[in-house]
């Protein structure tokens, strides 16, 4: 019986291949295998690329004024001290999220009034620039398509793949 | 830092950011990120006193993992009030050509996100927090033969999502 | 896997020790006719051919690392367009419009601006031909592109039937590769269905007869030329070329938010003035600020090259703020 990928779901000796988990003889076995089928290549190809399009994906921060706000909540809640593990929550995810509103709150207020008495002296209505890197690169290989080498189009791809 | 054991304001400082990008991982959304890295935030400030100095970031893996399939489990046994969802992701706007490069994190981010639990935790701890299996194995509570599967099908999985015409679905 | 992109790159290394000695050390004064016509049939093939093929990318990171990219770029050609597919997303090229498409869909067209007479291509570089080793069980003819000391800045592998460019090297002064761009297969004549873009919304650059006040367009910056100026909804766009390679600049007027920029950019500096540097796989970018304008520069030429530019494009430090520096000293401004 086929599994929806329409393969059986028994290669996963690949992964560990991949993942630097297998012992030097199992990655001498994995190797044979792959030299003398083109299936099992394939199916290393498909999981290469699922790897390396989670691994490249950038990280993401979390926006500004979070971990003030998430620390001074984290610091305020009563601690009690549990048997064993890590304690289990003592109040749901929401209600944390309303503490951490309210903190952030006021270190948004905290900012604000900074930024207030530095309206004083710096320039109101400034717009801030915010540069699309990539897009600038794919921007210039358009325009530049009658330019250059002849194969633009290419090159404005380019930003969009993902490094092995 | 006494002992080799740092405070939980030290783990914040300098494993904050790897936690966060974590949680985002697993959760989709910066909302249900927050709140986990609060969570675990919490559970490190109680747990500190127990950890043994080893490998930080898998035992924070650990945590944050639970911290997610703790809240899966609420959810599924009491559905929550829906947060509207990002109209962004709804109804898709053309995106300008210079967010093409953005485009294609969250067609990957989406891919992630259709993954059942049990496939993308262990992708992602493998993939965004560079875990070992063994570590992994720890951080879930399953025996490293099903990690592995787990990881191996989870990316046969993105994989056809993320190509033309992917079926998702165990 | 990491024994995979080993082999490339020290594939990559022997074909170029190979060509080094097929064209010979010996310093060329002057370009060669045949090479600069070889380079002129190579940026018309595209219009007189339908192909389709498989493009390898290969840059270095940070150091000394080549990554080799994960590639799947293939082109066909049909009625004068081109597709460039990698996973789902595709470009689309046809003349002036430059569309691309992700998993939401089309996205917003490019319209290139109208480009005025670009100079020559040996107008600052010097040209040399050769026999050129096969690029995608091609035989090919070399082009090489040399700075006026003889170092290559860049090598050219066009197909010797048809003129395409079948790879392009960019080199450093002492030889290493920037940047590479290969194709691996390639198949003249076949041509796959490709998918034109429907309800598109465009952005279209309207061209500019001179740059608006507040903006900084020299007109001959470090050996390149002016060849366009327009608008874009997110500012003012230069584009200029020596001949061979093209700089883009754009100006956005403000304050740049350097927290939003992306992380992997090198601080350096400009004639003084701070900036930040990306090495991607197409292209370096730089980016900086001056009187209230955002300057991101962005050019496949090699480095070298584009710093010359750099130095000349961002105004110098003023004659007070020269002063203050040598006051300061070695405590520094920031």
């Amino acid at each position: 019986m086929t599994d929806f990928l329409g393969a059986r779901d028994d290669h996963d000796f690949l992964s560990g291949y991949l993942d630097g988990e297998l012992t030097a003889d199992e990655r001498a076995g994995v190797e044979a295998q792959l030299a003398t089928s083109a299936e099992l290549r394939a199916e290393l190809a498909d999981v290469t690329a699922a790897r390396d399009a989670v691994r490249g994906l950038p990280r993401r921060e979390a926006p500004a004024g979070f971990w003030d706000a998430v620390l001074a909540t984290v610091a305020a809640e009563p601690v009690e001290a549990t048997e064993g593990g890590e304690a289990a929550p003592v109040v749901a995810l929401d209600e944390r999220r309303r503490r951490r509103a309210r903190a952030w709150r006021i270190a948004g207020a905290a900012a604000a009034a900074a930024a207030v008495v530095l309206a004083v002296i710096l320039v109101p209505g400034q717009r801030q620039v915010r540069p699309n890197v990539t897009g600038a690169a794919t921007q210039h290989a358009a325009s530049s398509s009658d330019l250059g080498d002849s194969i633009g189009p290419i090159t404005a791809a380019v930003p969009l793949m993902r490094p092995r | 830092m006494a002992d080799g054991v740092p405070s939980w304001e030290e783990v914040a400082r300098d494993h904050g950011r790897f936690l966060y990008n974590v949680a985002y991982r697993l959760a989709g959304n910066d909302d249900d990120a927050q709140d986990l890295v609060q969570e675990a935030l919490l559970r490190v400030r109680k747990g500190l006193e127990r950890y043994q100095p080893g490998s930080l970031e898998g035992w924070l893996a650990r945590i944050v993992t639970n911290v997610f399939l703790d809240e899966m489990r609420r959810r599924k046994r009491r559905p929550t009030d829906a947060l509207p969802e990002d109209p962004g992701r709804v109804l898709p706007p053309a995106p300008a050509a210079d967010e093409v490069q953005r485009g294609l994190s969250d067609e990957i981010q989406h891919a992630l996100e259709e993954l059942p639990e049990e496939f993308r935790v262990p992708v992602v701890l493998c993939d965004v927090s560079d875990l070992s299996y063994e570590q992994i194995a720890d951080a879930t509570g399953v025996p490293i033969g099903t990690v592995r599967s787990r990881i191996h099908r989870g990316r046969r999985m993105l994989r056809a999502s993320l190509t033309a015409g992917g079926v998702t679905g165990p | 896997m990491r024994r995979g992109v080993v082999a490339s790159v020290a594939g990559l290394t022997l074909v170029v020790a190979v060509l080094g000695v097929a064209l010979g050390h010996a310093r060329a004064e002057t370009s060669s006719a045949d090479a600069v016509r070889w380079v002129q049939k190579m940026r018309s093939a595209p219009g007189r051919l339908q192909f389709s093929g498989v493009v390898r990318v290969t840059w270095p990171a940070q150091g000394d690392h080549a990554k080799v990219s994960g590639l799947s770029v293939g082109i066909t050609d049909d009625m004068g367009a081109i597709e460039v597919q990698t996973g789902q997303a595709r470009v689309y090229d046809q003349g002036a419009r430059t569309y691309f498409k992700n998993r939401y869909g089309w996205s917003s067209a490019l319209v290139e601006p109208d480009v005025a007479k670009a100079p020559a291509p040996d107008h600052r570089w010097v040209l040399v031909t050769g026999r050129g080793p096969d690029v995608a069980a091609r035989p090919t003819r070399l082009v090489e592109v040399r700075r006026r000391q003889g170092a290559p800045a860049e090598r050219l592998y066009l197909d010797t039937a048809t003129g395409l460019l079948l790879r392009r090297d960019v080199l450093d002064p002492n030889g290493r590769l920037e940047r590479s761009l290969s194709f691996t297969s390639l198949d003249i004549a076949t041509v796959a269905p490709i998918h034109a873009p429907s309800g598109v919304s465009t952005h279209d650059a309207q061209p500019l007869a001179s740059a608006p006040s507040g903006y900084v367009a020299p007109s001959t910056p470090g050996g390149y030329v002016l060849v366009a100026r327009s608008r874009h909804p997110n500012g003012v766009e230069l584009l200029y070329s020596d001949g061979l390679f093209t700089v883009s600049v754009l100006e956005q007027q403000g304050d740049l938010d350097w927290g939003a920029l992306p992380a992997q950019g090198v601080a350096t500096t400009i004639d003084g003035t701070s900036a930040r540097r990306y090495s991607l796989a197409s292209a370096d970018v730089v980016v900086w600020e001056r009187n209230d304008t955002v300057f991101t520069v962005v050019s496949d030429a090699p480095r070298d090259v584009i710093d010359g530019l750099l130095t000349d494009l961002a105004p110098g430090r003023s004659a007070m703020e020269k002063v203050v520096d040598y006051v300061l000293g070695p405590f520094g401004w920031d």
